[in-house]
């Protein structure tokens, strides 16, 4: 289980690394581009929008849940201990599950039909296929759902405990002294 | 059932579902879904669900989110931004409270380079606190300065909370950073303030340290080049109209990147921590975003703001009353939530209501970053709070960095009292 977890967040977290540079390397190409040259890199916002901000926005989903790090307001339950704490944490993954699993199915859906027509933006005389961009919702949500499930089945073989939340993880990812 | 029960019945649930520890995002999500499902049935509710994610995220505005966000943490990985309190410290130390308003100070810097006020803190108080310990600083007014330094963090650009704004509400991101800066400064001010309102009261706790010598300003000045170079080339970029805020974000953060590696100091691993950090705070971040914009839908659907914006009219608050209303409902809110949910939360119910009252829209959102700000200080749930104990646990209780934010809490409330009697002037 743990295996599945770390690989999940392993490449989620390659993948929207990559996005992140390619992204941040378009628009400085395309910045220099338009001051020197007069006209910047081919449909750069486009692509920013609808390739890297749809990637950045739902690849790392399944992630941030692997790290516990989405946003809970814990201050109403943190009293809690043994088995009220449990159901807390069973009823908020069964809850998440039960937005994320309708979100993977009709986002799946959406990507099928997009795919079958053949979505694309036209960006002055070139064409852009779009459609591949609408798979990523149905992938991260079904990963995310997958992750869920994962963490509904930890809690309720008391393999996984809520934890008070420490503001300082949120700028160590990996526990290292900076600064 | 009639829209508006269903709304109202959404909005508690949420309430409820928030306070159970279910993930922001995902409360939003769940009861938009079945809000919409009450009012207009499964098919259209489907249909939101599957369209709204790709289409809320696929934005060129949204997108200098993630650009800033990495600029920040590179700048911090690669200690860019160590040096700030040191530069603050050598021209503000003669002062009374000289550690303390250098440490507010450093954080307005720090606050030039990130947009998160967490970060702004830690970063701040890892340096700040121990040198004021050292300089037998009273430990509740070095915590507190350094966490109320920190809140300048989200106010001067880049500011995740007023890009935020500035999407939900359609309005410039220019003009909100342009007025992020003033109202960021103001707050410096009136931090320095009280600073030394304490220092008056009680001048043992915060005793005076030697001055530096223009010579050593200089110097520790030119220290922090690479640092200044940025803000300057990232400000100066956005104001000066050559940059979108995306292009400031995305130039920022490769400017960072070659600083780093320049000077050396940005190790493989640093590297990967800032793409790291960047990817958790986005994939935290979005998510609620997008439960925010199915909320937007059901709020409007349901009429809720329609009927609240009738009861508003039929209570006779007019505009002040209606301003004091929500300030209180901010604060309230800003003890229990982190900032950027508590904004995505209310904006849907509270845009339409200002609007109908004519109240500038950028003059809004500057005040609401300001007080969702004070959320992050005050008890019980004060991040800022919370993140610098966590960086002096050794020595400092959590209640006196509570005590310490009293006087910084004082002049937040000032500043906020002066914002609501002078608008319209600005």
């Amino acid at each position: 289980m743990y295996l599945i977890e770390k690989w999940i967040g392993r490449i989620s977290a390659v993948l929207a690394s990559l996005v992140l540079l390619a992204m941040m390397l378009q628009i400085v190409i395309d910045v220099f581009m338009r001051t020197f040259l007069g006209s910047g890199f081919p449909a750069t916002a486009d692509l920013v929008s609808r390739y890297y901000m749809v990637a950045i926005s739902f690849l790392p989903l399944a992630m941030t849940e692997i790290r516990r790090r989405h946003i809970e307001a814990t201050i109403f339950t943190d009293n809690l201990t043994g088995r009220p704490r449990q159901v807390i944490a069973f009823l908020g993954f069964a809850i998440a599950l039960a937005a994320f699993l309708p979100m993977t199915w009709g986002t799946a859906q959406n990507a099928l039909r997009q795919t079958d027509r053949g979505a694309y933006v036209e960006v002055g005389t070139t064409v852009f296929q779009t459609w591949p961009t609408y798979w990523i919702l149905p992938i991260s949500f079904g990963l995310m759902s997958l992750v869920l499930v994962l963490r509904l089945i930890e809690v309720a073989t008391g393999k996984f405990e809520l934890r008070a939340h420490d503001p300082l993880d949120e700028l160590q990812a990996t526990h290292k002294e900076t600064n | 059932m009639d829209p508006i029960t269903v709304g109202l019945l959404a909005l508690v649930g949420l309430l409820g579902l928030i306070a159970l520890r279910v993930p922001i995002g995902v409360s939003l999500i769940f009861v938009s879904f079945l809000g919409i499902c009450g009012i207009a049935g499964l098919r259209p509710a489907m249909s939101m669900l599957s369209n709204i994610p790709y289409t809320s995220s696929a934005s060129w505005t949204l997108s200098s989110i993630p650009m800033f966000l990495l600029m920040g943490y590179i700048a911090y990985h690669s200690g860019l931004t160590k040096g700030l309190f040191e530069a603050a410290r050598v021209w503000w130390s003669w002062l009374p409270g000289g550690l303390a308003i250098a440490s507010l100070a450093g954080a307005s810097g720090f606050a030039a380079v990130s947009g998160s006020s967490v970060a702004c803190s830690a970063a701040i108080g890892r340096i700040a606190i121990p040198e004021m310990k050292r300089n037998n600083y009273d430990l509740r007014v070095a915590t507190g300065s350094v966490a109320a330094g920190g809140t300048i963090g989200a106010l001067i650009p880049p500011s995740i909370i007023l890009i935020l704004f500035g999407i939900q509400s359609n309005s410039s991101i220019n003009a909100l950073f342009m007025g992020g800066i003033f109202l960021g400064l103001a707050s410096l001010l009136f931090y320095i303030m009280a600073v030394l309102f304490v220092w008056w009261r009680k001048p043992e706790r915060l005793p005076m340290v030697e001055p530096y010598t223009m010579g050593d300003r200089w110097k520790k000045t030119l220290e922090i080049w690479p640092v200044l170079l940025l803000i300057c080339a990232v400000l100066g970029g956005l104001f000066g109209g050559i940059f979108t805020a995306t292009e400031a974000g995305a130039f920022g953060a490769f400017m960072a990147l070659a600083l780093g590696l320049l000077r050396r100091s940005l190790s493989w691993a640093d590297f990967k921590e800032s793409l790291v950090d960047t990817i958790l705070a986005s994939g935290a971040l979005f998510i609620i975003a997008i439960g925010a914009g199915l909320f937007t839908r059901l709020v409007a659907m349901s009429g809720l703001s329609r009927e609240v914006g009738m009861l508003v009219e039929a209570m006779g608050l007019g505009t002040t009353g209606l301003l004091l209303i929500i300030v209180l409902i901010y604060i309230a809110l800003g003890m229990f939530l982190e900032p950027i949910g508590a904004l995505l939360l209310t904006l849907p119910l509270f845009l339409p209501l200002t609007t109908a009252h004519g109240i500038d829209t950028i003059w809004f959102g500057l005040l609401v970053a300001k007080l969702l700000e004070i959320g992050m200080i005050t008890p019980p749930v004060g991040l800022n709070v919370f993140v610098i104990h966590s960086v002096a646990r050794d020595y400092v209780k959590l209640e006196q960095i509570f005590a310490g934010i009293l006087p910084f809490l004082a002049a937040d409330i000032a500043l906020v009292a002066a914002m609501l009697l002078t608008r319209g002037l600005f």
